[in-house]
C-alpha cells in the first residue's frame, strides 16, 4: 500500500515535469517570431537540418551568400548538393559555428567561406542579425558559445534558450501565422537561398575608386581569431576550405584585406578568391542584376553568378555529382519545381509591386 | 541580485538541491552561507556595517543575560545576608549596567542607519538654514552615500532582539554563526518582513526534509507574487511616472488614476516581492511571518496600518509605542488632560506616543520632509477616526445602517482605500508642497479627459491598458476568495488536471504578460540593410 | 479579578472573559485598548507595568491578566 502510493507520487511528479517540459516548449515556439510571410532569411539556420541526403559544399557568409547563391541552379547545374549556411551580418565567429554545427551534423565536402564580413569591427553586433542566425542552430555546445562570441550587451543566453524570454512581448501582433507554424513547419527558404527577383532603380556612383578604405585598414584580432579557427577546424577534419568575396557592386572594402588572406591562403594552402574583380568575366550590370543599389546580388544575378561559381569549383574541387542517383534526382527533382513555382510566384509579385508604386 | 532575476532563479534552485541533500543538522550552515553570498552579491562594501550589527547586538546580547545571570545568583546566593533594601541597591546598579550597553548598542547601530539614511537630509536643513538666516551661501557639501542593502530591516530585526532580551523575553543566541544567519537570512534582507527571533530562530535552525507539496506550494506563492511584481506594478510604473510630471497639462481624472494605479503599483510592488521572498523560504521549509493581510480591505486607517506592511507595525508598536505610552510621564499627562474632556483626556496617553510613532515611521520610510507630513497626516486621520467614531455609529442609526450590514463595509472600505491613496501622492510628488499642489490639481480640467491620451501620452498603451485592468481584477478576485481560506489551500483540494491549469495558466501570464526584457520591435526585424 | 473583569467589560462588553483566552491572538483587543486598560490598571491596584510585561501571554486572557497584576503586587 504504501509503496504503491510512493510510486504513485513519484509518477505524479514525473509527468508534472514532462507537462511543463511541453509547455515551455510549445511556449518558445509560438513567440518566436515564424519568418514565414516575411523576413524569411530567419529560416535559413533552422531549415539546414531539414536535409536528410549529404549536403557536400556549405556556403557560409552574410547576406550576399543567400541572395547569392543559389544551390538548386548548382545542383541543376553540376548535381552538387549544397546549402547556404549564411544570414544578414552575419559575423566570422558566428560563420565559424556554423561551420563547427554542420561538421558535426551533416559533414560537408567544402566549405566556401564568404570573408565579405571581416571588414566589420570586434564589437559589432546586431541583435536581430544574432537571433535569425542562431536561434534556428538545434541545441549544442556550438549554439552555445556562439552565443557567448556574438552576443551584445543586452541579450542574455538565457534568453536564446528560451527565446519567449525575448519574445514574449509579440502577444501584441499575434497573427494566425504564429500558431498555425507553432506546429507547422514548413520550408520557405530553397536550401537556404533567398528569392529576390527586384531590380534597383540607380546606382551610386563611385566616387572614390573601386574601394573606400586604404592601405591602412587592418583585420580585427576578433576576425582573425576565428578565420584561423575556421582554417583549423577545416584541416581537422579534412574538409576543404574556399576563400572567397562575393561579388557586389559596395566599395566597403580593403584592397589590404585581399593582400592579408591571399597571404593567409598561400600558407595554408587554401584558395582565395575576391569576385569583385571578375565583375566584367562574369557579366555583371548591377542596374539589372542587384536589388539594392548594388549591395547584393538579385535572382538574375545570382543566376550569373551561380553558374561562373559552379564551373570554378568543378575546375578546382573534387565534388562527386549526385546526378543519376535515384534518391538525389528524387529529393533535388522536388526542390526544383519547388523553386521554380516560387520564383514565379516572386516574380509576379514584384511585377504587382512595380506596377502599384507607379 | 534582484529577486526579480534568473540569477536569482538559478541561485534559488542550486540552494535547494543543495539544502535538501546536507543532513538537516547542517542545513542551517548552508543557509548562513548562502545568505552571505547573496549579500556579497550587493557589494563587498556593505558587508563591513551588517558584520558590525551582528557583532554589536550579539556581543551586547550576550553581555545583558550574562550580567542578569550574574546578579540572580548573587542575590539567590545572599539570601539572607542581604536586606530587602541591600537587594533593591544592586539589583538597581546591575541593572544600569544593562541599560548602559542597551544604549550604547542600539546608538551605533541606529547611528549607522541615521547616518545614511539621514546624513544628506540634514545637510540640506542645513545649508538652508544657512542660506536664509544667515544669508551665507558657504553650502556644505553632501556625502555619496549609497544606502547599504537592507540596513533599515536588519538593523531593526537586530535591535528588536537586543531589546527583548533586555527585557528578559527569551534566551539570547549565544552560537555567533546562528545569530548571524538571523541577522542576515536572505529572502527577508531586502524588504522585510522584519522578523523576531523568537519566531524565526528555531525555524532557521531545525532543519527540514524534502516534501514536495511543499515546494510546489512556494513555487505558486513565486509564481504569484511574479504576477503581482511584474504584471501589475512594472506595467504601470511608467504610466505613473509620467503622469505624474505631466500633472499640469492632465490633472483631473488623469490624477485620480494616476493616485489609484499608484496604489496598486505599489502593493504589487512591495507585496509581491514579499510574495516571492516568502514563497522561497517556504520551499526552504521555514515559515517567516506574513507582511501583507489584503489590507485594501480594511474599514479603517488603523485596521490598514495593521494589514500593510504588518512586521514593520508590530515593531514600532512593540518597541516604541507601548513603551512610551506606558511611560509614568505620559500617563501623569493624561491625568492631568482628565478635565479636558472626558473621553479625549483618557486618549492623550496614546495620541502623544502615537505623534511620535507616526514621525518615525516618515522618516523611516524615506529623509524627507514630505515623508514627516505623510506620517503625520496619517496619524491625524486615525484620530479624527477616533474622536468622530462615536458620531458615526449615532449617524448611521439614524440612517438606518446596521453596523454590521454589507453597505456600511463597502462604504468603509471604499473610503480608506481612497484616503490611503490620497496620502500616497507624497510617495510620487517631489517634496510636500508639490505634493499638496497634486491634490489641488485633482480637482482641475475633469472636462479634458481622453482615454487615448492614456494611450498615447501616459505611456499606457491600449493593449497594456486592457491587460492591466484584467490582472487588476485578478488581483482583486482572488482576494476576496482569500478571504476566508487560503488560496493554495483551495488550489490543492482541485482534482489534478485543474491544477495544472491554474499553474500553467499562471506561468503563462507571468512568462507573456510581465513587463520585462527589452521588448520587440518586429521593425528592427525587417531586413532594411546589412 | 471582578474589578479586572469589569475594567475590561468597559472596552469590549461582548466578550466573555470568563472562556476567551485569545485575547490579543484573535486581535479582540488592538493596541489602543491594551494601552488604556495598562494605564487603568496601574492606577487600579498600584502596580507597574514595563515594557518587558508587554508580551501577548500576559494579555490573552483575563486569567492571564490577573496572574501578572498579582505577581507585580508580590514585588
Amino acid at each position: 500500500m504504501e509503496r504503491n502510493s510512493t510510486v504513485k507520487r513519484i509518477g505524479l511528479v514525473l509527468t508534472e515535469a514532462v507537462l511543463l517540459i511541453i509547455f515551455v516548449w510549445f511556449l518558445n515556439r509560438l513567440f518566436m517570431p515564424k519568418y514565414v510571410s516575411e523576413n524569411r532569411d530567419g529560416r535559413i539556420s533552422r531549415e539546414y537540418y531539414k536535409e536528410k541526403l549529404d549536403t557536400d559544399i556549405i556556403f557560409v557568409g552574410s547576406s550576399t551568400v543567400y541572395s547569392g547563391i543559389n544551390p538548386i541552379i548548382l545542383w541543376e547545374d553540376k548535381g552538387y548538393t549544397s546549402y547556404d549556411r549564411s544570414n544578414a551580418s552575419q559575423t566570422m565567429w558566428t560563420s565559424y559555428y556554423m561551420i563547427e554545427d554542420a561538421i558535426r551534423y551533416n559533414k560537408p565536402k567544402l566549405v566556401a567561406l564568404d570573408v565579405g564580413f571581416i571588414k566589420y569591427d570586434d564589437d559589432f553586433t546586431e541583435e536581430p542579425s544574432n537571433r535569425k542566425a542562431i536561434d534556428g542552430m538545434r541545441l549544442s555546445s556550438s549554439k552555445i558559445k556562439c552565443i557567448e562570441a556574438a552576443k551584445g550587451e543586452e541579450e542574455r543566453l538565457i534568453e536564446y534558450i528560451f527565446p519567449v524570454l525575448r519574445f514574449h512581448t509579440r502577444w501584441k501582433e499575434f497573427k494566425l501565422e504564429d500558431l498555425i507554424y507553432t506546429f507547422k513547419d514548413e520550408e520557405v527558404t530553397n536550401n537556404g537561398f533567398i528569392i529576390d527577383p527586384k531590380r534597383t532603380k540607380n546606382l551610386p556612383p563611385r566616387e572614390n575608386g573601386r574601394y573606400i578604405h586604404g592601405e591602412e585598414v587592418d583585420i580585427s584580432p576578433k576576425n582573425w581569431e576565428y578565420l584561423m579557427k575556421i582554417i583549423n577546424i577545416c584541416r581537422e577534419n579534412d574538409v576543404e576550405l574556399f576563400l572567397m568575396k562575393v561579388p557586389s557592386y559596395s566599395d566597403n572594402w580593403s584592397l589590404k584585406y585581399d593582400r592579408l588572406i591571399d597571404e593567409l591562403g598561400e600558407e595554408y594552402g587554401i584558395s582565395y578568391l575576391n569576385f569583385d574583380e571578375l565583375d566584367e568575366t562574369i557579366g555583371f550590370d548591377y542596374l539589372i542584376h542587384s536589388p539594392d543599389e548594388g549591395s547584393h546580388l538579385n535572382t538574375e544575378g545570382a543566376e550569373l553568378f551561380t553558374y561562373y561559381l559552379g564551373d570554378y569549383i568543378e575546375e578546382n574541387y573534387n565534388i562527386p555529382s549526385h546526378r543519376g542517383e535515384e534518391k538525389y534526382e528524387e529529393v533535388w527533382g522536388k526542390k526544383s519545381r519547388r523553386y521554380k513555382e516560387m520564383l514565379a510566384l516572386a516574380i509576379e509579385k514584384n511585377l504587382e509591386e512595380e506596377r502599384n508604386s507607379k | 541580485m534582484s529577486f526579480i532575476s534568473l540569477k536569482f532563479a538559478a541561485f534559488v534552485i542550486i540552494l535547494l538541491i543543495v539544502y535538501y541533500l546536507v543532513p538537516k543538522k547542517w542545513q542551517w550552515l548552508l543557509l548562513l552561507l548562502a545568505s552571505y553570498y547573496f549579500y556579497l552579491c550587493t557589494g563587498i562594501k556593505n558587508m563591513g556595517y551588517i558584520l558590525v550589527t551582528t557583532l554589536t547586538t550579539y556581543g551586547a546580547a550576550v553581555f545583558i543575560e550574562n550580567n542578569a545571570r550574574v546578579q540572580k545568583e548573587y542575590i539567590k546566593a545572599n539570601k539572607e545576608s542581604l536586606s530587602r533594601e541591600e537587594k533593591k541597591v544592586y539589583k538597581a546598579s546591575m541593572k544600569k549596567k544593562e541599560k548602559w550597553m542597551l544604549f550604547l548598542c542600539t546608538v551605533i547601530n541606529i547611528g549607522i542607519l541615521a547616518y545614511f539614511k539621514y546624513a544628506n537630509f540634514s545637510i540640506a536643513y542645513l545649508n538652508l538654514f544657512k542660506l536664509h538666516v544667515m544669508g551665507s551661501t558657504d553650502f556644505i557639501g553632501f556625502f555619496d552615500l549609497i544606502l547599504p542593502l537592507g540596513i533599515s530591516f536588519y538593523t531593526f530585526q537586530s535591535i528588536g532582539y537586543l531589546v527583548d532580551i533586555y527585557y528578559g523575553k527569551y534566551e539570547a543566541e549565544r552560537n555567533i554563526f546562528k545569530y548571524a544567519l538571523y541577522v542576515s537570512y536572505f529572502p527577508q534582507i531586502i524588504q522585510g518582513p522584519i522578523s523576531r527571533f523568537n519566531e524565526l530562530a528555531s525555524e532557521l535552525y531545525r532543519g527540514a526534509s524534502f516534501d514536495i507539496m511543499r515546494i510546489r506550494s512556494g513555487f505558486y506563492r513565486v509564481m504569484w507574487g511574479l504576477f503581482k511584481k511584474l504584471v501589475i506594478a512594472d506595467r504601470l510604473s511608467p504610466f505613473v511616472q509620467t503622469s505624474m510630471e505631466m500633472r499640469e497639462e492632465y490633472s483631473g481624472f488623469y490624477l485620480i488614476l494616476t493616485l489609484f494605479f499608484y496604489s496598486m503599483q505599489i502593493y504589487g510592488d512591495f507585496s509581491g516581492g514579499i510574495d516571492v521572498a516568502l514563497g522561497v523560504s517556504e520551499m526552504l521549509g521555514i515559515r517567516v511571518a506574513e507582511n501583507f493581510e489584503r489590507p485594501f480591505f480594511s474599514k479603517n486607517i488603523a485596521e490598514y496600518w495593521r494589514r500593510w506592511h504588518i512586521t514593520l507595525g508590530t515593531w514600532f508598536r512593540d518597541y516604541i509605542f507601548y513603551p512610551l505610552s506606558i511611560n509614568k510621564g505620559i500617563i501623569n499627562l493624561g491625568k492631568r488632560c482628565k478635565g479636558l474632556n472626558e473621553g479625549f483626556g483618557k486618549r492623550v496617553p496614546i495620541y502623544l506616543p502615537m505623534i511620535i510613532v507616526w514621525i518615525t515611521t516618515g522618516m523611516w520610510h524615506g529623509a524627507e520632509s514630505k515623508y514627516v507630513v505623510w506620517g503625520l497626516l496619517n496619524c491625524l486621520f486615525i484620530i479624527i477616526g477616533t474622536e468622530i467614531k462615536p458620531g458615526c455609529e449615532k449617524l448611521n442609526e439614524k440612517l438606518g445602517l446596521k453596523e454590521a450590514s454589507l453597505l456600511l463595509k463597502l462604504i468603509r472600505v471604499v473610503k480608506t482605500f481612497w484616503l490611503m491613496a490620497f496620502l500616497r501622492v507624497f510617495d510620487i510628488a517631489e517634496d510636500t508642497k508639490a505634493g499638496f499642489e497634486t491634490l489641488g490639481l485633482v480637482f482641475k480640467g475633469w472636462k479634458n479627459f481622453d482615454i487615448n491620451v492614456i494611450f498615447n501620452e501616459l505611456k499606457l498603451p491600449k493593449e497594456e491598458f486592457i491587460v492591466a485592468i484584467i490582472a487588476l481584477i485578478v488581483l482583486f478576485s482572488a482576494e476576496l476568495l482569500q478571504r476566508k481560506e487560503g488560496l493554495r489551500s483551495r488550489i490543492f483540494k482541485l482534482p489534478i488536471p485543474c491544477r495544472w491549469l491554474i499553474l500553467g495558466g499562471l506561468i503563462f501570464i507571468v512568462v507573456v504578460y510581465g513587463s520585462y526584457g527589452m521588448g520587440y520591435d518586429a521593425k528592427q526585424f525587417i531586413y532594411l540593410q546589412f | 479579578m471582578d474589578e479586572l473583569i469589569k475594567i475590561l467589560k468597559s472596552y469590549h462588553p461582548e466578550v466573555d472573559y470568563e472562556k476567551e483566552s485569545g485575547l490579543i491572538d484573535k486581535k479582540i483587543f488592538d493596541s489602543f485598548d491594551i494601552v488604556s486598560i495598562v494605564g487603568e490598571l496601574m492606577d487600579e491596584f498600584d502596580i507597574e507595568i514595563n515594557a518587558e510585561h508587554m508580551v501577548p501571554e500576559n494579555f490573552n486572557s483575563a486569567k492571564a491578566i490577573w496572574d501578572l497584576i498579582v505577581r507585580l503586587q508580590d514585588e
